[in-house]
Protein backbone atom coordinates (compact mmCIF):
# COMPACT_ATOMS: atom_id res chain seq x y z
CA UNK A 1 0.00 0.00 0.00
CA UNK A 2 1.26 3.70 -1.10
CA UNK A 3 1.63 6.61 1.31
CA UNK A 4 -1.04 8.91 -0.69
CA UNK A 5 -0.51 12.03 1.84
CA UNK A 6 1.53 13.74 4.18
CA UNK A 7 -1.24 16.14 6.13
CA UNK A 8 -0.59 19.26 8.41
CA UNK A 9 -1.43 18.29 11.93
CA UNK A 10 -2.10 20.20 14.75
CA UNK A 11 0.28 20.00 18.19
CA UNK A 12 -3.59 18.96 20.29
CA UNK A 13 -4.54 16.25 17.40
CA UNK A 14 -0.98 15.24 17.29
CA UNK A 15 -0.68 14.56 21.32
CA UNK A 16 -4.58 12.98 20.64
CA UNK A 17 -2.99 10.60 18.32
CA UNK A 18 -0.21 9.55 20.47
CA UNK A 19 -2.45 9.09 23.50
CA UNK A 20 -4.53 6.32 20.90
CA UNK A 21 -1.92 4.48 20.51
CA UNK A 22 0.25 1.67 22.27
CA UNK A 23 3.07 2.77 23.90
CA UNK A 24 5.64 2.93 23.40
CA UNK A 25 5.57 4.68 18.99
CA UNK A 26 8.91 5.96 17.03
CA UNK A 27 8.24 9.27 15.52
CA UNK A 28 10.78 9.78 12.88
CA UNK A 29 11.25 13.03 11.38
CA UNK A 30 12.48 12.78 7.80
CA UNK A 31 12.92 15.03 4.19
CA UNK A 32 12.98 14.29 0.61
CA UNK A 33 16.21 16.11 0.44
CA UNK A 34 17.63 14.88 3.47
CA UNK A 35 20.28 12.44 1.45
CA UNK A 36 21.37 11.47 5.72
CA UNK A 37 17.33 9.90 5.83
CA UNK A 38 18.15 7.30 3.33
CA UNK A 39 19.37 4.47 5.37
CA UNK A 40 16.85 5.44 8.15
CA UNK A 41 14.26 5.03 5.35
CA UNK A 42 15.74 2.14 4.27
CA UNK A 43 15.28 0.03 6.97
CA UNK A 44 11.59 0.84 7.08
CA UNK A 45 10.73 -0.88 3.76
CA UNK A 46 8.26 -3.68 3.96
CA UNK A 47 7.46 -2.83 7.66
CA UNK A 48 3.72 -3.33 8.80
CA UNK A 49 1.61 -0.01 9.20
CA UNK A 50 0.78 -1.50 12.95
CA UNK A 51 4.09 -1.35 13.99
CA UNK A 52 3.75 1.83 16.11
CA UNK A 53 5.82 4.18 13.72
CA UNK A 54 4.85 8.22 12.69
CA UNK A 55 6.90 9.30 10.00
CA UNK A 56 6.83 13.83 10.40
CA UNK A 57 8.44 15.17 7.50
CA UNK A 58 9.60 18.49 8.19
CA UNK A 59 11.02 21.68 6.24
CA UNK A 60 9.80 19.65 3.42
CA UNK A 61 6.87 19.84 0.75
CA UNK A 62 3.95 17.48 0.95
CA UNK A 63 4.21 15.64 -2.67
CA UNK A 64 8.44 15.28 -2.16
CA UNK A 65 8.02 13.63 0.83
CA UNK A 66 5.32 11.27 -0.50
CA UNK A 67 7.21 10.21 -3.15
CA UNK A 68 10.47 9.86 -0.91
CA UNK A 69 8.82 7.49 1.19
CA UNK A 70 6.89 5.32 -1.30
CA UNK A 71 10.75 4.79 -3.68
CA UNK A 72 11.48 3.32 -0.14
CA UNK A 73 8.42 1.54 0.14
CA UNK A 74 7.50 2.93 3.47
CA UNK A 75 3.71 2.51 4.19
CA UNK A 76 3.87 4.45 7.83
CA UNK A 77 1.45 6.70 8.68
CA UNK A 78 2.32 10.61 7.76
CA UNK A 79 2.48 13.90 8.66
CA UNK A 80 3.90 17.31 8.21
CA UNK A 81 5.85 17.89 11.35
CA UNK A 82 7.51 21.26 10.47
CA UNK A 83 5.88 23.03 13.80
CA UNK A 84 6.78 20.01 16.10
CA UNK A 85 10.56 19.84 14.85
CA UNK A 86 10.59 23.51 15.77
CA UNK A 87 9.01 22.44 19.28
CA UNK A 88 11.42 20.08 19.44
CA UNK A 89 14.13 21.88 18.12
CA UNK A 90 15.13 19.33 15.28
CA UNK A 91 18.23 20.92 14.09
CA UNK A 92 19.64 17.94 11.67
CA UNK A 93 17.29 15.26 10.12
CA UNK A 94 17.11 12.24 10.34
CA UNK A 95 15.77 12.46 13.88
CA UNK A 96 13.87 9.68 16.01
CA UNK A 97 11.67 10.37 19.19
CA UNK A 98 10.15 7.75 21.36
CA UNK A 99 6.81 8.72 22.42
CA UNK A 100 5.81 6.76 25.92
CA UNK A 101 2.64 8.18 27.60
CA UNK A 102 2.95 11.15 25.35
CA UNK A 103 5.96 12.28 26.50
CA UNK A 104 8.67 12.66 23.63
CA UNK A 105 12.57 12.25 24.29
CA UNK A 106 14.91 11.47 21.53
CA UNK A 107 16.14 7.89 20.80
CA UNK A 108 19.45 9.01 21.75
CA UNK A 109 18.74 10.62 25.25
CA UNK A 110 20.40 9.53 28.67
CA UNK B 1 56.97 57.19 -16.58
CA UNK B 2 54.13 55.53 -18.38
CA UNK B 3 55.83 52.29 -18.50
CA UNK B 4 56.60 52.78 -14.56
CA UNK B 5 53.27 53.55 -13.91
CA UNK B 6 51.94 50.09 -15.57
CA UNK B 7 55.00 47.86 -14.20
CA UNK B 8 53.82 49.53 -10.49
CA UNK B 9 50.67 48.63 -11.35
CA UNK B 10 50.85 45.05 -12.37
CA UNK B 11 52.89 44.63 -9.53
CA UNK B 12 50.30 45.76 -7.00
CA UNK B 13 47.60 43.82 -8.70
CA UNK B 14 49.61 41.01 -7.99
CA UNK B 15 50.08 41.14 -4.31
CA UNK B 16 46.55 42.38 -3.76
CA UNK B 17 44.98 39.93 -6.26
CA UNK B 18 47.31 37.27 -4.38
CA UNK B 19 45.54 38.29 -0.87
CA UNK B 20 41.86 37.64 -1.69
CA UNK B 21 42.49 34.13 -3.93
CA UNK B 22 44.59 32.99 -1.04
CA UNK B 23 41.83 34.15 1.52
CA UNK B 24 38.78 32.65 -0.69
CA UNK B 25 40.53 29.25 -1.42
CA UNK B 26 41.07 28.54 1.81
CA UNK B 27 37.53 28.62 2.58
CA UNK B 28 36.38 27.04 0.20
CA UNK B 29 33.94 24.05 1.04
CA UNK B 30 34.50 25.30 4.47
CA UNK B 31 31.03 24.31 5.08
CA UNK B 32 30.03 21.85 2.12
CA UNK B 33 26.71 20.47 1.09
CA UNK B 34 27.42 22.37 -1.99
CA UNK B 35 29.68 22.91 -4.69
CA UNK B 36 32.31 24.15 -2.57
CA UNK B 37 32.42 27.72 -2.70
CA UNK B 38 31.25 29.46 0.63
CA UNK B 39 32.34 29.63 4.32
CA UNK B 40 29.31 29.08 5.46
CA UNK B 41 26.13 27.40 4.16
CA UNK B 42 22.88 26.52 5.80
CA UNK B 43 20.92 23.44 5.26
CA UNK B 44 17.15 23.47 4.68
CA UNK B 45 16.09 22.78 8.26
CA UNK B 46 18.83 25.35 9.99
CA UNK B 47 17.44 29.24 10.90
CA UNK B 48 20.42 30.70 12.33
CA UNK B 49 23.98 29.47 12.31
CA UNK B 50 27.21 31.11 13.16
CA UNK B 51 30.75 30.20 11.88
CA UNK B 52 34.20 30.70 13.21
CA UNK B 53 37.48 29.70 11.68
CA UNK B 54 41.20 30.29 12.11
CA UNK B 55 43.58 29.99 8.92
CA UNK B 56 47.23 30.05 8.68
CA UNK B 57 49.68 30.65 5.96
CA UNK B 58 53.27 29.93 7.00
CA UNK B 59 54.40 30.64 3.40
CA UNK B 60 53.50 33.51 0.36
CA UNK B 61 55.17 33.33 -2.44
CA UNK B 62 54.17 35.44 -5.37
CA UNK B 63 55.33 35.64 -9.06
CA UNK B 64 54.87 37.26 -11.81
CA UNK B 65 53.66 37.11 -15.20
CA UNK B 66 55.90 34.57 -16.35
CA UNK B 67 55.06 32.28 -13.12
CA UNK B 68 58.32 33.44 -11.77
CA UNK B 69 59.06 33.50 -8.48
CA UNK B 70 59.16 37.71 -7.63
CA UNK B 71 61.54 38.75 -4.76
CA UNK B 72 58.32 40.01 -2.39
CA UNK B 73 58.83 42.40 0.69
CA UNK B 74 55.29 42.42 1.71
CA UNK B 75 54.37 39.47 4.21
CA UNK B 76 55.57 35.95 4.28
CA UNK B 77 53.12 34.64 7.03
CA UNK B 78 49.22 35.05 7.43
CA UNK B 79 46.74 33.98 10.32
CA UNK B 80 43.34 34.90 9.38
CA UNK B 81 40.08 34.67 11.31
CA UNK B 82 36.61 34.22 10.61
CA UNK B 83 33.39 34.84 12.02
CA UNK B 84 30.52 34.33 9.60
CA UNK B 85 26.21 34.47 10.64
CA UNK B 86 23.59 32.84 8.16
CA UNK B 87 20.31 33.44 8.50
CA UNK B 88 17.36 31.52 6.88
CA UNK B 89 13.84 32.77 5.11
CA UNK B 90 13.01 30.08 3.68
CA UNK B 91 14.45 26.64 3.63
CA UNK B 92 15.44 27.28 0.39
CA UNK B 93 17.34 30.58 1.03
CA UNK B 94 19.07 32.11 3.16
CA UNK B 95 21.66 35.37 3.81
CA UNK B 96 25.45 35.10 5.40
CA UNK B 97 27.69 38.04 7.05
CA UNK B 98 31.28 37.30 7.10
CA UNK B 99 33.69 39.16 8.73
CA UNK B 100 37.92 38.63 8.34
CA UNK B 101 40.70 40.00 10.92
CA UNK B 102 43.68 39.15 9.77
CA UNK B 103 47.18 39.27 10.94
CA UNK B 104 50.22 39.84 8.21
CA UNK B 105 53.96 39.15 9.54
CA UNK B 106 57.16 38.99 8.13
CA UNK B 107 60.58 37.87 8.94
CA UNK B 108 62.67 40.79 10.22
CA UNK B 109 66.81 40.55 9.22
CA UNK B 110 68.78 42.12 11.21
CA UNK B 111 72.24 44.54 10.00
CA UNK B 112 73.93 41.25 10.30
CA UNK B 113 71.21 39.28 7.63
CA UNK B 114 70.33 37.45 10.60
CA UNK B 115 66.72 36.65 11.17
CA UNK B 116 65.89 38.80 14.36
CA UNK B 117 62.25 38.05 14.82
CA UNK B 118 58.67 39.01 13.35
CA UNK B 119 57.12 42.03 13.01
CA UNK B 120 53.48 41.99 12.25
CA UNK B 121 50.21 43.78 11.82
CA UNK B 122 46.72 42.94 12.26
CA UNK B 123 43.68 44.72 10.76
CA UNK B 124 40.05 44.42 9.92
CA UNK B 125 39.72 42.69 6.41
CA UNK B 126 36.93 43.56 3.93
CA UNK B 127 33.09 42.23 5.18
CA UNK B 128 31.32 39.82 2.44
CA UNK B 129 27.73 39.79 2.28
CA UNK B 130 26.23 37.01 0.70
CA UNK B 131 23.08 35.14 -0.26
CA UNK B 132 21.88 31.62 -2.14
CA UNK B 133 18.64 30.88 -3.37
CA UNK B 134 18.15 26.92 -4.25
CA UNK B 135 16.06 26.55 -7.32
CA UNK B 136 16.26 23.01 -7.39
CA UNK B 137 16.11 20.63 -4.53
CA UNK B 138 17.67 17.26 -4.10
CA UNK B 139 15.36 14.77 -4.21
CA UNK B 140 15.88 10.95 -2.77
CA UNK B 141 13.61 9.59 -4.80
CA UNK B 142 15.70 11.19 -7.60
CA UNK B 143 19.33 10.63 -6.74
CA UNK B 144 20.68 11.72 -9.83
CA UNK B 145 19.05 15.43 -9.96
CA UNK B 146 21.13 17.48 -8.81
CA UNK B 147 20.64 20.57 -6.37
CA UNK B 148 21.42 23.60 -7.88
CA UNK B 149 21.60 27.04 -5.91
CA UNK B 150 22.22 30.34 -6.86
CA UNK B 151 24.23 33.01 -5.29
CA UNK B 152 25.25 36.46 -5.65
CA UNK B 153 27.45 38.70 -2.95
CA UNK B 154 29.28 41.76 -2.20
CA UNK B 155 32.10 43.29 -0.59
CA UNK B 156 32.45 46.76 -0.24
CA UNK B 157 36.12 47.71 0.05
CA UNK B 158 36.30 49.07 3.93
CA UNK B 159 39.22 47.94 4.74
CA UNK B 160 43.24 49.29 4.03
CA UNK B 161 44.50 48.33 0.54
CA UNK B 162 47.47 48.10 -1.04
CA UNK B 163 46.96 51.39 -2.52
CA UNK B 164 46.53 53.18 0.73
CA UNK B 165 49.32 51.77 2.66
CA UNK B 166 51.86 53.07 4.64
CA UNK B 167 53.95 50.19 5.80
CA UNK B 168 57.15 49.40 3.86
CA UNK B 169 56.18 45.71 3.83
CA UNK B 170 52.58 46.05 3.36
CA UNK B 171 51.95 44.47 6.51
CA UNK B 172 48.94 46.69 7.33
CA UNK B 173 46.97 45.81 4.09
CA UNK B 174 43.90 43.70 4.79
CA UNK B 175 41.33 44.73 1.93
CA UNK B 176 41.67 44.42 -1.75
CA UNK B 177 40.89 48.51 -2.46
CA UNK B 178 38.15 47.50 -4.80
CA UNK B 179 34.27 46.88 -4.34
CA UNK B 180 33.15 43.42 -5.46
CA UNK B 181 29.90 42.31 -6.90
CA UNK B 182 29.77 38.46 -7.01
CA UNK B 183 27.57 36.18 -8.45
CA UNK B 184 27.17 32.12 -9.54
CA UNK B 185 25.57 29.01 -9.79
CA UNK B 186 26.46 26.06 -7.43
CA UNK B 187 25.45 21.91 -8.31
CA UNK B 188 25.32 19.16 -6.07
CA UNK B 189 24.74 15.99 -5.92
CA UNK B 190 24.17 14.91 -2.44
CA UNK B 191 21.89 11.88 -2.93
CA UNK B 192 25.30 9.33 -3.77
CA UNK B 193 27.85 7.78 -1.68
CA UNK B 194 30.42 9.72 -3.22
CA UNK B 195 28.82 13.58 -3.82
CA UNK B 196 30.00 15.41 -6.60
CA UNK B 197 29.95 19.39 -6.56
CA UNK B 198 30.62 21.92 -8.58
CA UNK B 199 30.67 25.53 -8.20
CA UNK B 200 31.08 28.51 -10.92
CA UNK B 201 31.23 31.72 -10.14
CA UNK B 202 32.42 35.93 -11.52
CA UNK B 203 33.52 38.38 -9.75
CA UNK B 204 33.62 42.15 -10.60
CA UNK B 205 35.62 44.44 -9.00
CA UNK B 206 34.45 47.90 -9.38
CA UNK B 207 36.59 50.86 -10.91
CA UNK B 208 37.98 52.84 -8.33
CA UNK B 209 40.42 55.86 -8.23
CA UNK B 210 43.47 55.01 -6.37
CA UNK B 211 46.22 57.94 -6.16
CA UNK B 212 45.06 59.86 -9.12
CA UNK B 213 44.39 56.61 -11.12
CA UNK B 214 41.15 55.13 -11.96
CA UNK B 215 42.15 51.34 -12.03
CA UNK B 216 39.77 48.24 -12.22
CA UNK B 217 41.04 44.61 -11.81
CA UNK B 218 39.89 42.48 -14.53
CA UNK B 219 37.21 39.99 -13.87
CA UNK B 220 37.36 36.90 -11.82
CA UNK B 221 36.34 33.95 -12.96
CA UNK B 222 36.41 30.60 -10.18
CA UNK B 223 35.78 27.13 -10.72
CA UNK B 224 35.46 24.85 -7.94
CA UNK B 225 34.69 21.14 -8.07
CA UNK B 226 34.71 18.67 -4.99
CA UNK B 227 33.86 15.05 -4.07
CA UNK B 228 33.08 14.33 -0.59
CA UNK B 229 31.70 10.81 0.93
CA UNK B 230 31.87 9.41 4.53
CA UNK B 231 35.62 8.40 5.50
CA UNK B 232 36.13 4.21 5.30
CA UNK B 233 37.61 5.17 9.39
CA UNK B 234 34.09 3.92 11.42
CA UNK B 235 32.77 6.58 14.16
CA UNK B 236 34.98 9.36 15.80
CA UNK B 237 34.52 12.07 18.51
CA UNK B 238 31.67 12.65 20.56
CA UNK B 239 28.43 11.06 19.91
CA UNK B 240 30.27 8.65 17.55
CA UNK B 241 29.64 10.21 14.27
CA UNK B 242 31.10 9.38 10.59
CA UNK B 243 33.91 11.66 9.55
CA UNK B 244 33.00 13.30 6.05
CA UNK B 245 35.93 14.06 3.85
CA UNK B 246 35.83 16.36 1.03
CA UNK B 247 38.50 16.97 -1.84
CA UNK B 248 38.59 19.22 -4.75
CA UNK B 249 40.14 21.89 -6.91
CA UNK B 250 39.80 25.48 -7.64
CA UNK B 251 40.74 27.36 -10.56
CA UNK B 252 40.76 31.11 -10.75
CA UNK B 253 41.02 33.08 -13.68
CA UNK B 254 41.22 36.99 -13.69
CA UNK B 255 41.34 39.09 -17.25
CA UNK B 256 43.63 42.09 -17.23
CA UNK B 257 43.63 44.93 -15.09
CA UNK B 258 42.92 48.29 -16.80
CA UNK B 259 44.24 51.59 -15.16
CA UNK B 260 42.69 54.85 -16.73
CA UNK B 261 40.99 52.79 -18.96
CA UNK B 262 43.95 51.30 -20.59
CA UNK B 263 44.73 47.67 -20.45
CA UNK B 264 47.79 46.61 -18.41
CA UNK B 265 49.73 44.45 -20.79
CA UNK B 266 50.59 41.13 -18.94
CA UNK B 267 48.24 41.86 -15.97
CA UNK B 268 46.26 38.63 -16.36
CA UNK B 269 46.10 36.39 -13.36
CA UNK B 270 46.06 32.15 -12.87
CA UNK B 271 46.38 30.07 -9.72
CA UNK B 272 44.80 26.85 -9.45
CA UNK B 273 44.43 25.23 -6.55
CA UNK B 274 43.80 21.95 -4.35
CA UNK B 275 42.29 21.44 -1.06
CA UNK B 276 41.05 18.19 1.30
CA UNK B 277 39.22 18.66 4.47
CA UNK B 278 37.63 16.71 7.12
CA UNK B 279 33.83 17.34 8.78
CA UNK B 280 33.35 15.70 12.53
CA UNK B 281 30.26 16.17 13.97
CA UNK B 282 30.90 17.94 17.84
CA UNK B 283 27.56 17.52 19.53
CA UNK B 284 23.98 18.18 18.62
CA UNK B 285 24.54 21.63 16.79
CA UNK B 286 28.04 22.06 16.17
CA UNK B 287 30.63 20.64 13.29
CA UNK B 288 34.24 21.23 12.90
CA UNK B 289 36.23 21.37 10.15
CA UNK B 290 39.94 20.85 9.04
CA UNK B 291 41.06 21.99 5.92
CA UNK B 292 44.43 21.84 4.33
CA UNK B 293 44.43 23.68 1.14
CA UNK B 294 47.55 24.39 -1.53
CA UNK B 295 47.65 27.31 -4.44
CA UNK B 296 49.36 27.23 -6.85
CA UNK B 297 49.24 22.91 -7.86
CA UNK B 298 49.45 21.91 -11.67
CA UNK B 299 52.16 24.42 -12.25
CA UNK B 300 49.68 27.32 -12.70
CA UNK B 301 50.47 30.42 -11.12
CA UNK B 302 50.57 33.70 -13.24
CA UNK B 303 50.68 37.22 -11.43
CA UNK B 304 49.91 35.92 -8.55
CA UNK B 305 50.51 33.56 -4.68
CA UNK B 306 51.74 30.02 -4.06
CA UNK B 307 51.12 29.16 -1.30
CA UNK B 308 50.00 26.32 1.75
CA UNK B 309 46.88 27.22 4.06
CA UNK B 310 45.67 25.07 7.70
CA UNK B 311 42.58 25.87 9.04
CA UNK B 312 40.16 24.69 11.26
CA UNK B 313 36.73 26.22 11.40
CA UNK B 314 33.82 25.49 13.63
CA UNK B 315 29.87 25.93 12.81
CA UNK B 316 26.74 25.81 15.63
CA UNK B 317 23.08 25.91 14.59
CA UNK B 318 21.88 28.32 16.57
CA UNK B 319 17.75 27.48 15.44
Amino acid sequence: MAVVACPAIAQQDFDLLLATKKNPVTIKFFASWCGSCKDDLESLRGKSRNSNIIMLSAFDDETSSVAALNHFGVDQACFNGDAIARKLGVRHLPRTFISNNGQLLPKDAK
Amino acid sequence: MIFFRFKFVAALIAISGGIFISESVTLACASCGSGGDEPLVLFPAEAIKIHGSVSLTPELESTGPDGATLQSTGPDRRVNSTFAVGLAWSPRGFFTVAQSLTTNSRAVVGADQAASGRASRSGVGDPSFSGRYTVLMPQLSRPLMPQIQLLAGYRPAIARSIHDSSDAHLLDVFGSGFDEIRAGIDLWLGMLSVKPGVALTATESLATRHNGTLLKPGTLIRLTASLSGIAPIGDFGIGAQPVKLTTGITSDRRGAASADHEIVQNSEQAVNGAFISADISAWESDGIKLTLAQQGVFGVVKNSVASQNWSVAWARVLR
